[in-house]
């Protein structure tokens, strides 16, 4: 006779048993969710600290010459393309506010008397992409502002 | 593991634009997914000289796109790429001026 209490244990235990690898699953999640990247610019939460890495020095200022070119609004935080020239520049950082790690993109070894450099973006949430470029031994900075719309932000 | 990779040569002003596509997942190890394995460096090379090396971090978009452009560049010259990801693939591309 397959009583009822018998039915609820055998239910119970199936429940057990296919939501502990489920679990365990969530374990694994939490563990490398805590990945940091071995290079200490790369791992760096604060832009200070990126710059310091990067480039050896915090004491940046506003240069025109350099040209952001990114979308106004952005439809998709997967996928923000941008599109960068410096004049002159020998080393260029670019760093996304928003985002936990800010540092997107570190470009070394620049041969060009007009550094381009393109690519493209996760951001977090709506905010500011910042483009620092040495040149000469100075650091300039240039910004720009992305709204990010199709998403909502509380719950990203 | 191979990741398709691309190279596009376009004019861009006096010069060329060279962008690279590599069909990489980019996994960054967040809330999404477990696994982490993302591009670090690539180096774009004209005639084997050293152009521009960029190095990516995790925030870079999967199937990533980098460019970027050549000013003194003349018929015929060689524009080559290759890449590296945290795990250890690689891969390279070329395209001829035309």
């Amino acid at each position: 006779m397959y009583s009822k209490r018998r039915f609820l244990k055998h239910l119970g235990c199936w429940f057990t048993f296919s939501l502990f690898p489920a679990c365990l699953h969530r374990f694994a999640y939490a563990a490398d969710s805590n990945h940091v990247d071995p290079r200490p610019e790369f791992a760096a939460d604060q832009i200070a600290t990126v710059l310091e890495s990067a480039l050896g020095s915090t004491d940046t200022a506003d240069d025109a010459t350099i040209r952001i070119e990114v979308p106004l609004v952005s439809g998709s935080k997967e996928v923000v393309p941008f599109r960068i020239t410096a004049p002159g520049a020998e080393k260029i950082v670019v760093v996304a506010h928003p985002n936990s790690h800010p540092l997107l993109m570190l470009v070394d070894n620049i041969d060009e008397p007009v550094a381009v450099v393109t690519g493209r973006a996760r951001l977090d949430h709506s905010g500011d992409i910042t483009c620092y470029a040495l040149k000469n031994g100075q650091i300039g900075r240039a910004t720009r502002r992305i709204e990010l719309s199709g998403h909502w932000e509380s719950f990203s | 593991m191979t990741y398709p990779t691309s190279l596009k040569l376009a004019k861009y002003q006096s010069g060329v634009e060279a962008l690279c596509e590599i069909l990489h997942p980019m996994y960054a190890g967040d809330s999404k997914q477990s696994e982490v394995n993302y591009i670090t460096r690539v180096v774009f090379r004209l005639n084997d000289r050293v152009k521009a090396e960029f190095l990516l971090g995790k925030y870079i978009s999967r199937n990533p796109v980098v460019g970027t452009v050549f000013n003194n560049v003349e018929s015929g010259d060689s524009v080559q790429v290759s890449w590296q990801d945290i795990a250890g693939n690689r891969g390279q591309a070329t395209a001829t001026v035309k």
